[in-house]
Order: C-alpha cells, then structure tokens, then sequence
C-alpha cells in the first residue's frame, strides 16, 4: 500500500521542474519599422529563453510586413522614466 | 507564475477611461477590470488556437499546390493570433502554458462552429469567407475601440491578416461556383455553415450575462450588432454568387433578418438544422461540445505531453 501511494506522488513531485525545463520565461520586446523615415516602434513582444531562438519566433510571429529593420529588447533592460 | 493583483478601484479605472487613456497594464486595473479582460482574451487566444487544427484538418484536401501553400499560410497566421492573446494573458498573470496544455477540452471556450469538422476543400473555403469574416468583424471592432492598450496595439498585425484571409474565402468561392456542381457544393456548405456563424456572436443583447465587455470598452459594438456588421457583407456576397441563405435585409428599418427559426437544434454529425429551440438548448449544446473537440485540442497538446514523457524516460 504505501509502495502505491508513493509511485502516485512521484510523476506530480516531478512534473513540476519538468514543465519548467519546457517554459520559456525570458520576454523580448519586439521593435520594427517599414520605411527608413520612420522609427522603430513597438511591435509585440515573444518569450525565450535563448536570444537565437527569440530572432527566430519574433521573425515567423511578427510577418505581417516587410520589415526593413526589426530589434529585440530584453524586457528587464527597459527603464520606465515616465509611466502612462 | 507570480500572482497578480489589480489594485485600482472601480472608481480610478472608469475614471481612466473618462479621460479616454488607454488600460496598460495589471496595474492600472480593478479586479473587476482584470478578470472581464482576461476573460475575454482567453476566448480569442482560444478561438484562434483551434482554428488551426481545425484548418489543418481541411487543408490537407487543398487541390494543389497552391492553395495548399496558402491554407498553410493561414494556419501559421492564426497561431500567431493565438500566440498574441496568450501573451498578453500571461502578462496579466495567467499560467497560458497550463492554459494551453493542461486545460481538458471541453473547458476551451471558442465558438462551437469550429467543433464541426471542416471535412472538404469547399468547407475550408466557405469557412474562411464565413468564420474568418466572423474573426474580422469581432477583433476589428476591439481593434477600434478596446481601452486596453496592448491589444489595441497587437490587432494591427491580425486586422490585416484576417483580411487576406475572408478575401482567400471569397475568391475562392467566386471560382468554385463557376460550374454546377461546385455552386452545389458550396450551397451545401452554406446551408449548415451560415446560421453556425451567426451564432457565432453569442447570445442576444437582451439575454447577455458578461455586459462589462462593453461597460469597460473592451469592445465598442453589442452581440446583436456585430452579427448585424457580419450579415452586412456575408449576405451580399451569397446573393451575388446566386447561393441561398436564411437571411434578407429588411427594407424598412434596414436591418439584417434571420427569416428562418433561429437558434434552432443542430444535428453535427450529419451537419443539418433541425428546427427550433431556445438559447437554453443552444447552451447546453455549445456546453457539451461538438464532435471535433477532443482531436482539435488533442492536436495542440499532444506535443508536449510526448516531449514531457521523453524528459520523463531521461529523468
């Protein structure tokens, strides 16, 4: 009885960091712009933990123009100076 | 996931909103505000997620090459729809992993049409000139008027999108009905997709439960007005194409009329109407589910679940 209790505990006890290893946590503010006259502009933003892999979502998420420029900002690195 | 707390009153937020400045985040909220936002974030994330299984499963009767490229196209669109709306849930604190994944699937709260399999190319196409219309009219109403900020900003991108995919639906219908047996076709299609997605916009003004959606702007138009907004080009582009559909405009008050019985029971499995009901019956309907459920949102989660079992063997 108590080998049964404990082999039901056990997946639950260990999902936890499991689930973890599959989520990305790290937010990447997206900026781009269409014309070289404009400016960048906040477009959205993605989640990865990997700046290789944040290029490659902000490119296939973000593809409803032909960007000529298009930047990441990891999101802790953004200094609000005068909030809305 | 931290927890997240809305901390405004009532009062500060519809104040915000008097002096028109847009909702930017959790904490320009009341708790009030949060859950009304989120609830209505979740039906769109979950709308757009399903639609691309739901698609994927007609696509795969795409008749070349083309039109395969194309419906890929829209899938990929609508999970970056659906990618949206996540995150900006998850910016409000919500677990939108567990949400995704974890989540049975009959808890999923996108319209039942999309429980119906889509079992032909000419369902595929019907589908993007009616559903994907139903997703222009709903988003492109909160794109023009939502108070929440992030999403305002986020539906450029879908606005634009789901245009290119209503016209994908009607020009595509345009070639079909060129010969007899594909304006029959589509007439079939029509027949059980048209009253779908007039339900599509929920219930009635007057039997309406969550009126905060538009107490707190989070869309600017009623149910009943965007079904009216919808029926406004679906009609049209029916009677152009000589296709008959359960619905006229009224010529005195100018407004859009289901002349058949509507709500009314609906048979899935065979994708017929089958006479009147009431909205309690189309409740419980929508509650229970349609016969696609389990394999759409099985579609979505079975990813994760198998790469969890890999980490499991490895562990």
């Amino acid at each position: 009885m108590k080998r049964a209790t404990k082999s039901k505990a056990a997946p639950a006890a260990a999902a936890t960091p499991r689930r973890d290893a599959l989520t990305e946590t790290r937010v990447w503010q997206v900026y781009a712009r269409q014309k070289y006259e404009e400016p960048l502009h906040e477009i959205g933003a993605i989640v990865a933990d990997d700046v290789e892999l944040a290029k490659v979502y902000a490119r296939s998420i973000y593809d409803e123009f032909a960007w000529v420029e298009m930047t990441l900002i990891p999101r802790e690195h953004i200094v609000t100076v005068i909030a809305s | 996931m931290a927890t997240v707390t809305a901390p405004q009153s009532e009062e500060a937020v519809l104040e915000r909103l008097r002096k028109q400045q847009l909702v930017e985040t959790v904490e320009h909220m009341s708790p009030q505000y949060l859950e009304g936002i989120k609830r209505i974030l979740t039906v769109s994330a979950d709308t757009e997620l399903i639609s691309a299984p739901a698609y994927y499963h007609a696509a795969v009767h795409a008749p070349s090459l083309n039109a395969f490229g194309s419906a890929v196209s829209i899938i990929q669109d609508e999970l970056a729809h659906a990618h949206i709306a996540y995150r900006l849930l998850r910016d409000l604190g919500v677990d939108s992993d567990a949400l995704i994944f974890e989540r049975e699937p009959r808890q999923f709260k996108y319209p039942y049409a999309f429980d119906v399999p889509l079992d032909s190319w000419v369902e595929m196409i019907v589908a993007n000139a009616f559903y994907d219309r139903a997703g222009y009219t709903l988003l492109g109403d909160v794109h023009r008027n939502t108070t929440f900020g992030p999403w305002k900003r986020a539906l450029v991108k879908v606005d634009k999108e789901e245009t290119f995919h209503l016209r994908h639906g009607e020009q595509n219908m345009r070639k079909i009905n060129q010969t007899a047996a594909g304006h029959d076709e589509l007439q079939a299609a029509v027949d059980w997709m048209f009253l779908l997605t007039v339900e599509w916009f929920g219930l009635p003004d007057s039997l309406k439960k969550h009126n905060e959606q538009l107490g707190y702007g989070f869309k600017g138009s009623s149910n009943d007005e965007l079904r009216q907004i919808w029926m406004s080009t679906a009609v049209p582009l029916c009677e152009e194409l000589g296709l008959k559909v359960p619905a006229h405009l009224d010529a005195e008050t100018q407004k859009y009329v289901v002349h058949d019985p509507f709500p009314q029971h609906f048979d899935a499995q065979a994708k017929r109407w089958e006479g009147a009901c009431g909205w309690d019956d189309v409740l419980r309907r929508w509650k229970a589910r349609g016969p696609a459920n389990d394999e759409f949102v099985g579609m979505v989660q079975r990813g994760k679940r198998e790469m969890l079992r890999l980490l499991e063997q490895d562990a």
